[in-house]
């Protein structure tokens, strides 16, 4: 039998946005999450929240595995992107819409990110983006929060990853954009020896 | 008289598209192109239209021959109605000496050439198929061509985007920059004058990582269609 492939899809995006709770609900197994007591200022926003990353596995078939990276929430591990989402699929990036602060966060780790993969992905990943927190007072209008990140409206999807179905609906959009976008790009050119044959 | 025959690479493309029944304009286009450089040697292309077979373009040391034939035979290759063609070299006439050349011909055939659209669309899809490659700068009106205007607008963008530049970029300008038929003539121009040449090729390596990326993406693919399945069934 040959080798098993993985496939990895990153869950991204600021503190409290609810990655760790759509990587238990996606994941067969979940391997690693390793919550600790919040200890800086953001202590009075979650009591407790992920060091290191958060891991989870699908298993798909007996051809593949799917790897669910998560990454800590706070801007100062933005540059542990660099290393997970090295020949990720794609990636989910998780707002907080209730939060002022987790969407002024939300815009500077957004930024990093497209320059990022702009930078360095080859594949150019796709990247969904969901609001969570709909249902929290003062959630911010969804128009505002795609102003915010300077993105089309229609690009922020309103979810709530405690809910199974949204959580599967964020990870089958970020699949389809996959799927679009591979069937949209141009097939390389038939080459015997494309110098040999036109010059 | 000893003739040498070169042809273009007959193997069939591996495209699974539907093929124009002229898709080898290209090939033809180039047996031009490579009879025009030769300045060595002197010969004929042998060329068949749907109507006529096995007429003549005489080329005496990469300049056309100045003749009627000569003129329509142009027009046929350039007109996408030429079925088959090649170069047949030859050696020891001393008659090719003699005639009168017409380095003009290309130049002044492409100025009167009018394509309908399906040709057009045709010969955009040919050219579009170019891989990267340089512009040389011409006066092309001492080439006897008259839209000096839509070369130099080719030489630019090719300029512009350096070793990317492809002829699929001049093609894909908007119409109103200048007209696609006005674009495909400089195009065929500067292809048949061998104004156009290719990039450098693409060292082994890069294009084993090209071709490494375009093998992933299409795992990608496979693996998020795998996924959407498992998902769905969640």
């Amino acid at each position: 039998m040959g080798e098993k492939n993985i496939a990895k899809i990153l869950i991204t995006g600021p503190f409290n946005a609810g990655k760790t709770t759509l990587i238990k609900f996606i994941s067969s197994e979940q391997l690693l999450s390793r919550d600790v007591l919040t200890s800086d200022r953001l202590a009075k926003f979650k009591p407790m929240t992920t060091v290191g990353l958060d891991f989870g596995i699908l298993h798909v078939n007996e051809m593949l595995d799917v790897h669910l990276f998560g990454t800590p929430g706070q801007a100062r591990f933005n540059f542990m992107w660099e290393v997970l989402s090295r020949g990720a699929l794609g990636t989910i990036f998780l707002v907080d819409s209730s939060s002022t602060r987790a969407i002024h966060e939300g815009c500077l780790m957004y930024r990093y990110y497209c320059e990022h993969q702009y930078y360095h992905s080859e594949n150019h990943a796709p990247i969904v983006i969901g609001a969570t927190k709909r249902d929290v007072e003062g959630a911010v209008e969804l128009h505002r929060l795609a102003a915010a990140l300077q993105v089309p409206r229609e690009a922020i999807i309103p979810c709530d990853p405690r809910k199974k179905e949204d959580s599967k609906m964020l990870v089958t959009t970020l699949l389809e954009r996959i799927i679009d976008q591979g069937e949209e790009r141009e097939p390389e050119p038939e080459e015997e020896d494309e110098y040999d044959a036109f010059f | 008289m000893k003739s040498v025959r070169f042809q273009v690479n007959r193997r069939p493309m591996k495209s699974s598209r539907r093929l124009h029944p002229n898709e080898n304009i290209l090939k033809h286009l180039l047996v031009l192109r490579k009879a025009l450089s030769d300045k060595r040697n002197s010969g004929y292309i042998l060329y068949s239209t749907k109507e006529l077979q096995d007429e003549v373009i005489r080329i005496a040391h990469g300049v056309p021959v100045m003749s009627q034939q000569t003129m329509d035979g142009l027009r046929a290759l350039f007109g996408a109605k030429v079925t088959s063609c090649e170069f047949v070299l030859s050696h020891g006439s001393a008659a090719h000496g003699e005639e009168n050349g017409a380095p003009l011909a290309v130049g002044q055939v492409l100025n009167e050439i009018h394509w309908d659209e399906d040709t057009l669309e045709y010969l955009c899809r040919c050219f579009s198929r170019l891989p990267p490659c340089t512009v040389q700068m011409a006066r092309v009106h001492e080439l006897g061509f008259h839209d000096g205007l839509t070369y130099l607008l080719l030489y630019q963008t090719a300029m512009k985007e350096g070793d990317r530049f492809t002829a699929r970029t001049f093609l894909a300008l908007q119409d109103s920059c200048t007209p696609l038929e006005r674009r495909i003539k400089v195009l065929m121009l500067g292809y048949c004058l061998g104004l156009i040449q290719p990039v450098a090729r693409e060292p082994k390596r890069a294009k084993a990582k090209r071709q490494e990326g375009s093998e992933n993406h299409l795992s990608h693919i496979g693996f998020a269609t795998m996924i959407l399945n498992k998902i769905r069934g969640l």
